[in-house]
């Protein structure tokens, strides 16, 4: 709501900007009314959002473990390994028949489990020692 | 009895009724009864004006342009109304936004709350508005000037909140740089991610909302005043804007400036609308980052459940 206030405050203060004739704007005291508005409702919300939402957020590791056993996208990994066409196959494949990624690896014949499981490494996959963080 | 709450004042187009205690004058008595709907003035703009005035007549002594102890019984009055709680304040200013676009009413009102108490703080000086508290200067561009100041202070309370909300972000990015999830792009699942590295893309894009903001602050320094009525800066002494500018400056820990030109100053407020449009960004990139979050939190049995968010307040149906 206040992101929609801010966004209709540009609108009221573009067209404000716009309404000056010869020497003068007479569209000025409605322009930085909006104005003040925007920076007040920003500057509260954005306290609001850190202090009562940002800073209590917790995750909930099971859930993104479940949710990335169960994902099939992971086999784009398998794709400099095994190619993309038989990659994308074996994706097809689970999501047809409702098998695990790994099942209809194996069933492809394309990879073994000793392979399969060491490509498939979600933590590899992030590039996390090739990301830095912001400071 | 209601003959006995009002006085009668008379301006240049006539007789004007007043409530009787009231320290405004016709003008603003008049802009009270015509424009009587919508929000009214912020306070921040009428604080931003005493400055302004109270600089403008410090000036106005130092050139030579008002008598001494006019200047002081302005500047006196001044330090009265400065030193109100917003609740007394607004009894002296109770025009709305929605006036006369140039906020003319508005200059008028602090010219006639000033000239009024500070004739009755020193009776028989005779202070005008128009004359001695408007003393070189025309709504023209000391309403501009108000609101390049207001917008400063307003952008000097937004950047601390964006650098609190980087802080706080920094802290689940590092806590959860080495938590794998899923990743998800045209809302489809994609390959893996960390929740940290999702966050410092957050973080990112606030840092360059806060770049912005600072990048173009300084052309909000620039103020019109010494323009008067159409830019040109007829019946300004000289030396008194520089000397206006240098006051300001003091007041509010920026550095003001007034050898800009007034013409653009008094017509256009591109360095308003351009750092509103760095406000829209902005909050563009909140609602990206609120809604992430938002969706990420859904649940607790029949959504994405990958976040855990605070309970702040009960719902009303369960």
């Amino acid at each position: 709501m206040a992101v929609a206030r801010v966004l209709g405050n540009d609108v009221t203060i573009n067209f404000a900007a716009s309404q000056g004739n010869f020497e003068m704007n007479v569209f000025k005291t409605v322009m930085i009314a909006a104005f003040l508005e925007s920076a007040d409702i920003l500057a509260g919300t954005i306290t609001g959002f850190a202090d009562k939402m940002i800073h209590g957020l917790t995750v909930n590791e099971q859930r993104m473990d479940d949710l990335l056993e169960n994902s099939l996208m992971t086999v784009t990994a398998l794709s400099p390994k095994i190619g993309y066409h038989e990659a994308a196959v074996i994706a097809q494949t689970a999501q047809r028949e409702g098998t695990t990624l790994k099942e209809a690896a194996l069933k492809s014949g394309k990879v073994t489990e000793e392979q399969y499981d060491e490509w498939m490494d979600y933590m590899a996959m992030t590039n996390i020692d090739r990301t830095k963080p912001e400071e | 009895m209601a003959e006995q709450e009002y006085r009668i004042e008379s301006d240049t187009i006539g007789e004007v009724k007043i409530p009787k205690e009231a320290l405004w004058g016709p003008q603003t008595e008049r802009s009270r009864n015509n424009f009587p709907s919508g929000e009214l003035m912020p306070l921040a703009i009428i604080r931003a004006f005493l400055h302004l005035k109270k600089a403008a007549a410090e000036s106005n002594v130092e050139v030579g342009d008002e008598p001494a102890e006019k200047g002081q019984a302005i500047e006196e009055a001044i330090d009265q109304l400065l030193a109100l709680s917003d609740e007394d304040l607004r009894k002296d200013f109770p025009l709305h936004v929605l006036q006369t676009g140039s906020g003319t009413q508005t200059n008028m009102n602090v010219n006639e709350v000033v000239a009024n108490l500070a004739n009755k703080l020193h009776p028989g000086l005779n202070i005008l508005p128009n004359d001695d508290v408007n003393r070189g200067q025309s709504s023209n561009d000391t309403y501009p000037t108000a609101m390049n100041i207001v917008a400063v202070e307003a952008v000097d309370k937004l950047e601390p909140a964006i650098e609190h909300l980087i802080d706080e972000l920094k802290v689940k990015q590092d806590k959860y740089w080495k938590t794998v999830k899923v990743g998800r792009t045209h809302l489809q699942d994609a390959t893996p991610l960390t929740f940290g590295q999702e966050v410092s893309g957050y973080i990112s894009a606030l840092k360059h909302d806060l770049a912005y903001i600072q990048e173009l602050k300084p052309s909000l320094y620039e103020l019109a005043i010494g323009g008067t009525a159409v830019g040109t800066g007829l019946n300004a002494a000289p030396g008194m804007t520089e000397a206006i500018a240098g006051k300001l400056s003091e007041v509010y820990g920026h550095e003001f400036k007034v050898d800009t030109n007034k013409f653009w100053g008094l017509a256009h407020h591109s360095a308003l609308s351009v750092m509103h449009g760095a406000f829209k960004t902005l909050a563009n990139d909140m609602f990206k980052i609120a809604q992430d979050i938002r969706f990420l939190a859904s649940g607790p049995r029949a959504g994405y459940g990958e976040l855990n968010i605070p309970a702040n307040e009960p719902g009303s149906s369960i």
